[in-house]
């Protein structure tokens, strides 16, 4: 198996029991929680918004903190 | 009546009823397109008339009233001058005794003559869809089960025909004066819908019989096109049916006394037309696909050979679909209908939900319940033809959860009935704990969060026989993860914060978010999904290898679906009270009572087991149509070898 082929690598250190991981895994890592957060982030825009227009479209506006406003 | 106005009339009630029926066909006008759906007790089902009613109400006093409606209509200067009858105020002497409650016969007749008319006239509406898929796509398959599935269609038609009939004389012979009142409000619509009758049984039996005659090529537009008419004139009966039942409810287009004052337009346009319109057209196509389902069960059960089963169960799952993803809908406007009762009148509204038919909504939570676990639970069987189903099969446990958790939170009544001691006990007639999920908060996260976790069992169940290949797909999967979490705390976070922290008014416009917010789930996870399976490789799922048990899921379905549509027909039609016509209209009949829950409960029993009955009748009619005797001499030959 290799890092080519996407599956993650992993050598373990037998003093210490640590998992070492190589740059490319602290890559996909990384790629991974960016992309989590980013779409998380994005729909909770998205709902945050939604909340505001269904709310507001009824005669019943909110806040920033999406209390009522009335 | 004026001469010459007569035809005239006529033809404006049938440009009118037209072009209802072509703002049906139009997506954003469903809400004028509905079917069948909830009817009962003897008061709101007096509405729901056949052909025969049409006939004997052209001998009755059209004339007079109904002349005076139209004549409105078509010559608005002549308002003024023409003379308008009120509505009768009857005694109880006006009412005909047969010796057994009016209401009881009226009330058996009309729910079942309702459960065949919702059946046929969805039916059509899906096996158009499917046969357009099978012409589309070329596989054959689509059009076998769309045309089986108008066999059950056919052989309901007539029953319906007969329930109808049956309905007529006894509403006539039960009922006089408040027919002759209605027949006076309605008028020459009436004759339109009679009209109408007869084109859809002849659209009905041409698209049926010439299904093999027009099969290929441009003949199978014409067929599609037929089918086109037969649902549109379909759907224009009900929208004309469904005005007879709000009239009752909410009427409108006359004045206090129930005298018409208004056009025939404005006397079927009523407050609550389009939310039941909408509420009944999508219940219908529900309870349709239940229907079928059962059928396919049935056929599954007893098939003899392996081709058939796969036949069968996929038929099961077509029909599984069909009626759950009309059902996932349903919620929102049942929401909506109830709404506009009570801006129409809040005393009905709070009856209700709030009074004695409150608690039918604790059994309505049962059934709803009932339904979901059944879907659920046929997935999830079906889930074990694909080995790629594994890879979700983790999940299932924790929908499961959601459901019974929702179940629990649903069925939990608001207020107990308590001995003295157990209320000194508690400390009020509130339980501290379980109280606060007794009320419509509570209520409505339960209920979103169940729709929000079997629209997840549709997904695993559709993505378990598929390998995703596209590149973007680690990007589907978290966007669909996380709309799926925020979405679930956002219906959560609204059903709390502003159920139990605000006031009424953001009480209740917070369970729109709670609709928005599962609607996004569902729209989401069709697009993301239909993009993602551009050029997956998909597994092998063969049709047929499922559990008998997964069959006995489908007959649940229609269980619990029928007897929802008794139920919830009867708490509409109860909400009237002692009126006939609501406000307008008292019912001065010895029934004007609202029943004992346990005779309700009866009741609504009785008439889904009728039902349920004759539809194994039309199963087995249906299965008897493809059996052939073989003739006596063959038969006789084989058996003596000499074929051998």
């Amino acid at each position: 198996m290799t890092v080519a082929d996407g599956v993650q690598f992993r050598t373990s250190n037998s003093i210490s029991g640590e998992v070492m991981t190589t740059d490319s895994d602290r890559r996909g890592k990384l790629h991974k929680v960016v992309l989590w957060s980013a779409t998380l982030l994005i729909t909770l825009v998205a709902f945050y918004a939604l909340n505001h227009f269904v709310m507001s479209m009824q005669g019943l506006p909110l806040n920033w903190d999406l209390t009522p406003l009335q | 009546m004026r001469p010459g106005c007569g035809q005239s009339r006529y033809l404006a009630g049938l440009v009118l009823l037209l072009s209802v029926a072509f703002g049906a066909m139009w997506p954003d006008a469903l809400s004028a397109s509905p079917m069948h759906q909830n009817e009962s007790t003897a008061g709101a089902v007096q509405h729901e008339t056949a052909a025969l009613f049409i006939t004997l109400a052209s001998a009755q006093k059209i004339g007079a009233t109904s002349g005076s409606a139209s004549d409105v209509e078509s010559a608005p200067e002549a308002q003024s001058s023409t003379t308008m009858l009120s509505a009768p105020v009857l005694t109880r002497e006006d009412y005909p005794s047969i010796g057994v409650s009016s209401r009881s016969v009226v009330w058996i007749v009309a729910q079942m003559h309702l459960f065949f008319g919702a059946l046929v006239l969805a039916v059509p509406l899906f096996v158009l869809v499917i046969e357009f898929i099978g012409f589309r796509t070329g596989d054959n398959r689509y059009d076998l089960m769309a045309h089986e599935f108008m066999k059950i269609s056919l052989t309901a038609y007539a029953i319906t025909a007969l329930f109808g009939g049956t309905l007529a004389l006894a509403l006539f012979a039960l009922y006089p004066d408040f027919m002759k009142y209605l027949m006076g409000v309605f008028g020459s619509q009436m004759l339109i819908y009679a009209l109408l009758f007869f084109l859809e049984s002849m659209l009905l039996y041409i698209y049926y019989y010439g299904w093999d005659a027009l099969r290929y090529g441009n003949r199978k537009w014409v067929h599609l096109t037929l089918g086109l008419l037969l649902n549109a004139v379909g759907a224009t009966l009900l929208v004309v049916v469904n005005s007879w039942t709000t009239f009752m409810m909410a009427p409108s287009g006359v004045d206090e006394a129930g005298a018409v004052i208004g056009s025939i337009w404005e006397v079927m346009k009523g407050p609550l037309w389009n939310p039941l319109n909408l509420h009944r057209f999508i219940a219908n196509i529900a309870f349709g696909g239940a229907v079928v389902g059962a059928y396919a069960a049935y056929r599954f059960l007893s098939a003899k050979n392996a081709e058939e089963k796969a036949h069968y169960d996929w038929m099961g799952y077509t029909s599984n679909f069909i009626a759950i993803l009309a059902f996932l809908p349903l919620p929102f406007a049942g929401y909506w209908l109830t709404a506009e009762i009570y801006a129409y009148s809040q005393q009905m509204g709070i009856l209700l939900m709030g009074g004695i038919l409150a608690w039918l909504f604790v059994i309505q939570a049962v059934l709803i319940c009932t339904i979901l676990v059944a879907g659920n639970f046929y997935l999830w069987s079906g889930m074990s033809r694909t080995e790629g189903s594994k890879r979700y099969e983790w999940l299932v446990k924790y929908i499961a959860g959601v459901l019974i958790v929702g179940f629990l939170v649903w069925v939990t009544p608001h207020n107990l009935i308590l001995t003295r001691s157990e209320i000194t006990t508690l400390g009020g007639t509130l339980h501290p704990v379980l109280g606060p999920l007794g009320i419509m908060p509570a209520k409505n996260i339960a209920v979103f969060l169940m729709l929000v976790f079997t629209f997840l069992s549709f997904q695993i169940y559709r993505r378990s026989n598929k390998i995703i290949t596209v590149a973007w797909e680690p990007v589907g999967n978290a966007l669909m993860i996380s709309i799926y979490a925020v979405a679930i705390v956002n219906i959560i976070f609204a059903g709390i914060y502003y159920g139990y922290f605000t006031n009424t008014v953001y009480k209740v416009g917070s369970s729109v978010i709670q609709v928005a917010s599962t609607g996004v789930v569902i729209v989401a996870g069709i697009v993301i999904d239909t993009l993602m399976f551009k050029g997956a490789r998909v597994l092998p799922s063969p049709w047929g290898k499922v559990s008998n048990r997964s069959q006995y899921a489908l007959f649940t379905l229609l269980v619990a679906f029928t007897w929802l549509m008794a139920l919830m027909g009867y708490v509409r039609s109860a909400m009237r009270t002692h009126w006939h016509v609501y406000g307008v209209m008292k019912d001065a009949s010895p029934d004007n009572f609202i029943p004992s829950l346990s005779h309700v409960g009866n009741m609504v029993t009785f008439v889904t087991v009728l039902f349920l009955v004759f539809l194994l009748f039309i199963f087995w009619i249906a299965n008897l149509s493809e059996k052939k005797q073989e003739p006596p001499e063959l038969h006789d030959l084989s058996a003596e070898g000499r074929f051998v």
